[in-house]
This record gives C-alpha cells, structure tokens and sequence, in this order.
C-alpha cells in the first residue's frame, strides 16, 4: 500500500509537472537492479537488490526544492526492503547569499572515496565499499547559510542532531565479527550523543577560486561518527562499547591546474580525538589524541578520455601510545584508472585502495555500456586481497556484480 | 593583441560590419580576425540539441542550456546538460582566457557524485565533447594567433561568397594538420569548414546548415559536423538563443554549478 501510495503520488507529480507552463516541477530518477555473487565457492549472492529512484525539483524564482526518494526491494537483506526518504531540501538564493534548509548531503575536500575533512554526511557501509560511491553517502538535516562571489565562497553549516555511519549488521555478510569468535563476549548499544541543542555539529568552509588553483580553509565541531570501541569487564563477560565522541579540526586543501595534470591537496589536524583501545588500554578511559590528516592527489587527463588518479594519505597519531589500537600511521593510496570508447558509451574503470603498512588491497573494476540514452548495463569485479588490514578481513567477500540501470 | 575565433561561435555569432577595403586584398589572418570580432552579444543565453547519429542511423539526443558572459577578451561560461537522463544536471563551469598562454579554468559538476572538481583546461580541448564529433576546442575560443591563416582563394560556395582560407595550427600536437574554411564575404560566417588529420587525410567537414538574424545578430541555427573517418554525424541546433540578457560574474561561479540554474 505504501508502495502504491509513493508510485501513485510520483506518476501524479508527474501530470502536474506537465499540466504546469510556468515553474513546472520537474521529475527525474530511476530504476536500478543490482546482484553480486561471492566468486569463491559457495558462490552464494553477498546483493540482490531492484530500487526505483524518484526525484522532484521546482525552481521558482530564487527559490528551489528537492526531493528524493527510494523504493528498494532487497532480497538478500529483506529487512531493507523499504520506501524512504533519501534528500528534502528547499534552497533560497539571494545576491551572493543563500540558505539551504532540509536533509541534504553535504561534501566538503578535494579527496576522491577518502574522508580528511569531507566528515559530515555519513556513509553508509552496509556492503562496506562494495556499491557505488554516491549509494554510500548519506544525507543529514542540516542548516547552511552561503555568502559568495566570482573568487570566494563561505558556507556555514549546521547540523542538530548526531547521526552515525551505518554499518553491516548481524546475517549481513558484510558484517565483521568484533568478538574475534570469543565466547562471552557482548556487544553493548552504542553510546551515541543525546539530542541537545549543545551537542550539535556546526563549522565553515571557506572557498577561493582563482586562475588555477582553488584553496579550501575548513573548520568544525564535529563527532566521531564511526564508532571507536570501548572495552570492560563484567563478571566474566567482556563486553565491548562502541561510541561516539566529541573532536574538531581545522583543514587545508587545493587543487591546481598544471597543464594536463590536477594536483591536489587536503590536510586537517584533529583536535581530541578518541580511538579504539588496544589490549594494553584496556581497563582505561578511551584513549585520546590530535592527529593530523593529510592526503596528496594527482589526476592525469592524456587525452584520448584516459583519466588517471593517485592518492597517497596518511592518518598520523600524535603522542601515539601503546593504549592506541591504530597504528601511529594509517597510509592509505589509492589509484584509479578511466577510459571512454565508442564515443563515450562505454566506460572502463578501476578505482583501488591499498593499505601499504599491511599489503592488502580492494579493487573495484567496472564495464560500463549505454545501451540508450536511458538505460546502461554493467558489470564488474570487486576483489578484496591481503591478510590483514581493513580490506584484508573481507578477502572471503571478493564478487562479481552486474548492474542495469534506467534513467527517466 | 591576441584575439580568438571558435568554429561554432564564428557560426553562432553575426558580421559587424568593418568595411573590407574594396581594393586592398585582406590577408588570411585579417580575414579570421573579422570574423572573430563580429558582434555576438556581451552575454549569450541558449538552450541547444546536439543530434548523434551513427553509421547505421540510430540517433542520441543531448540538450544544453547555456549561458556566457564576455568579460573584456575573456569569457566566463556555464553549461548545464539537461538531456539524456543519466546525465541531466552535469555542468560545466569555463572561464576561457584569451591569453593562449594561460590554460583556462573548468570545473565539472557530477550530480550523482555530488560533488565539484576542477579539470585540466588544457588536455580537454582535444577531446571530443560528450560523444559528439565537435571536440571541446571546436565548441570553445580558440586564439586566431593558434594558427597560421593563408587565404587561398575567393569562390561561391552555396550561392555564397566567400573567402577560402587555410589554417595551420602552430601546435604540432593538436588533433588537426589543416583546417579549410570558407567565410562568407556578406557576414563572416564560416560557411564550410574542412578538418584534415594529422596524416593530412579528410577527418571531419562542418556545414551551416540555417542562418538567422536574432535579436539583430546572424546566428547559425542549424550546423553539422560529419565525421568522414568513423561514419559519424553530429547536428547542432540552436532551439532558443537570447543575445545581452543582463548577466554579471558573480553569476558564473561553483555555486551556480553546482545548484543546477543561474539565477
């Protein structure tokens, strides 16, 4: 019902937009199915999913709306079959000033698929890094208020209420087993922050735009949405508590135009930030330390539609310690690699991580055809590799996915 | 002084009316710079399709709103695609510099990324525009002094008269040896154009296919751009063109790319 209810007042949407000569609304989306299948034995699917996209815009004057919404059918996690709101957001621009009100997503930084100070929508992991970069994004209620012109532009961000990343849950095969296969081993509820107006997020960019180089000054009280885990012994159970807690920095980033190549930059130093205890921290409070984050990137445009990109970035822990499960530095690359053929149908690509301390690496590999102007086809491999590391522990997850999509 | 012509502007654009001299033979180079100087408007406002049609006849449709402002030899431009679906809402931010020694800036809008990345302004020239058989380079300014102009001969081409110049790019890498161009003596419109490749072979051959006055200036309406090599067709045209709508700057910034619309 629910669903006839969200089709039915799209189609209806759609009729208006028509009937309407002046400021129509507009209708856009689509409809996407996806299904990857582990290439190891068993073969079992780790995704089946069909989701239809519907997105409403109205542009009057110096006002703007917009809406997305999913309809997703999930087989292989039925519990995310669900119609939901995805952005609802109204904008308003002035002469060199605006505000956007309402759940949006919000980017920051010159990073492509890192996070060093691009923190404030959070991502959605429920098939870790498996699924396209844009899927896992997610949007926030927050306030922004822009002042701009032709070189510069400051954006002041508001967000009320904490949300966390979402990560795989129980039966997902996403999911990583935090108990290291221990018996009486319980993972508390997360302690998360409480609705207060003193707990919110809030910040500002600041923008420059000149003949080739664009420089971005950042700064925000934020959380740490990724939860950081918390040991403690009760009885004779070990209880892990994952939380959330209070840290801010202050970023740097550019990107400059030499010729056929684009560098880039981000760095941001956090302030206070908590991390995961080791063993020897058990017993102790959270540990907490400054970090500084800093990425360096170059994107190669050859010619021929090649596109080639490197990252290399590293989290460095001040005042490391032995208390600390992270390592002092967390160097992360990433490379990627584009082509066009057929006069742009069909697009080839590969985007990479590597953790280079640990030798693992995840690759995602992509054929991507326009069979129309509406619809394209993919398909890909996601190959997880190494024996340690973020992408090590999904080495057993490595699949192969194919993708039809159909844009209205 | 640099100046800058465009194949598909010298077609979009009008004649200003700089008296030839009836006796005196125009050079080559005088002859483009008439027609890069033609008036076209301080700003430009258009909505324009862009037909592919393939060597089987199977057609793909884009369409662009786009806005430009001449800010003294510079232009800023802001293209937003609004056709096919999958790519609706892509823009494209250029400020063009006509200094041909400083690479213009361009930054790209992904809607579905959501995000804003400043491109390489140089190397996009020589590609082609989104499947298209025009490559950035025919779409955008480029500096009359990029090429070496000959005038060849004077013919009537379609009823026409016309100055047939050949240019020679001075940049051993572009994707072009020569290029031959027939320019209307009545308004400086590039009649016909002739792209030979670097082995000096026919690549591709534009045509004006309809010429209106809009708004008092001589627009090209309707262009195509054959590709003899790949059996290829692009025809652009124009479906609204407005010439010196008030447009400032401030207009062409990240911010306008990436909220979709020019105020």
């Amino acid at each position: 019902m629910k669903a006839l209810i969200f089709i039915c007042s799209l189609l209806l949407t759609g009729s208006v937009a028509m009937a309407q000569t002046k400021d129509p609304l507009k209708v856009k989306g689509f409809v996407d199915t996806y299904h990857a299948a582990r290439w190891n034995a068993p073969n079992d699917f780790l995704a089946s999913r069909s989701r239809f996209r519907g997105e409403i815009e109205k542009i009057s004057g110096n006002s703007y709306f917009f809406i997305s919404m999913n309809a997703m059918h999930n087989r292989v996690l039925p519990e995310l079959t669900d119609i939901t709101f995805r952005e609802a957001f109204m904008e308003f621009t002035g002469q060199g000033w605006g505000f956007k009100a309402g759940r949006q997503i919000i980017i920051w930084g010159q990073a492509d698929g890192m996070k060093i100070t691009d923190v404030i929508s959070p991502m959605d992991l429920t098939e870790f890094l498996a699924q396209d970069y844009d899927d896992i994004r997610m949007p926030v209620n927050a306030f922004t208020v822009s002042r701009f012109t032709d070189y510069w532009q400051l954006e002041l961000v508001c967000v009320p209420l904490f949300e966390s990343y979402i990560l795989p849950g129980e039966g997902n095969p996403w999911a990583l087993d935090l108990t290291g296969g221990m018996e009486n081993v319980v993972i508390d509820p997360a302690v998360e922050p409480e609705f207060l107006l003193k707990n919110m997020e809030y910040g500002g960019k600041l923008a420059f735009y000149f003949s080739g180089i664009d420089i971005e000054l950042s700064a925000l009280h934020t959380w740490n949405k990724m939860p950081v885990y918390r040991y403690r012994s009760e009885g004779e159970e070990m209880h892990i508590v994952p939380e959330h807690h209070r840290m801010g920095f202050v970023g740097l980033g550019f990107s400059k135009s030499l010729s056929a190549f684009i560098l880039r930059g981000e760095s941001a130093f956090y302030f206070g930030k908590n991390y995961t205890q080791s063993a020897e921290g058990m017993g102790n409070g959270l540990p907490e330390s400054n970090s500084i984050n800093y990425l360096l990137g170059i994107d190669w445009y050859p010619g021929g539609e090649w596109m080639v990109s490197g990252q290399f970035s590293d989290e460095w822990i001040l005042d490391h310690s032995d208390a600390i499960l992270n390592p002092e530095h967390t160097l992360i690359s990433t490379l990627a690699v584009s082509k066009k053929l057929f006069r742009s149908n069909l697009k080839l690509a590969s985007f990479a991580y590597l953790e280079l301390k640990e030798g693992s690496f995840f690759s995602r590999t992509s054929a991507d055809y326009a069979l129309s102007d509406n619809i394209h086809v993919s398909t890909g491999v996601d190959w997880f590799h190494g024996d340690s590391g973020t992408f090590g522990h999904y080495k057993e997850n490595s699949q192969v996915w194919v993708k039809a999509k159909y844009s209205f | 002084m640099i100046h800058k012509t465009n194949y598909l502007t010298m077609l979009a654009a009008a004649l200003m009316l700089i008296g030839v001299g009836a006796n005196a033979q125009p050079t080559g180079r005088d002859i483009m710079l008439r027609a890069d100087e033609r008036p076209d408007g301080e700003t430009r406002k258009s909505v324009m399709t862009m037909e592919l049609v393939n060597k089987r006849g199977s057609k793909r449709v884009r369409t662009m709103q786009s806005y430009s402002l001449d800010v003294g030899k510079d232009t800023k431009s802001i293209m937003f695609f609004q056709e096919p679906a999958d790519v609706k809402g892509t823009g494209f931010l250029t400020w063009d510099y006509n200094d041909e020694d400083r690479d213009d800036d361009r930054w790209l809008y992904l809607p579905a990324m959501k995000k804003t990345r400043r491109i390489s302004g140089s190397s996009a020239k020589k590609e082609y525009f989104m499947g298209s058989d025009f490559t950035y380079d025919d779409m955008g300014n480029r500096s009359v002094d990029a090429d070496d102009h000959v005038l060849l001969r004077e013919e009537i081409l379609d009823g026409h008269p016309c100055y047939v110049i050949e240019s020679t790019p001075k940049d051993e890498d572009g994707l072009y040896s020569r290029t031959v161009g027939w320019i209307r003596k009545d308004n400086y419109i590039a009649q016909k154009v002739m792209f030979y490749d670097r082995m000096g072979t026919l690549l591709k051959e534009l045509q004006v296919e309809k010429v209106e006055q809009i708004d008092g200036i001589w627009t090209a309406t309707r262009v195509s751009m054959v590709n003899h090599q790949r059996n290829h067709q692009t025809v652009i045209s124009i479906v609204s063109m407005e010439y010196d709508t008030p447009m400032d700057g401030s207009q062409f910034t990240v911010n306008a790319l990436e909220k979709g619309y020019l105020q």
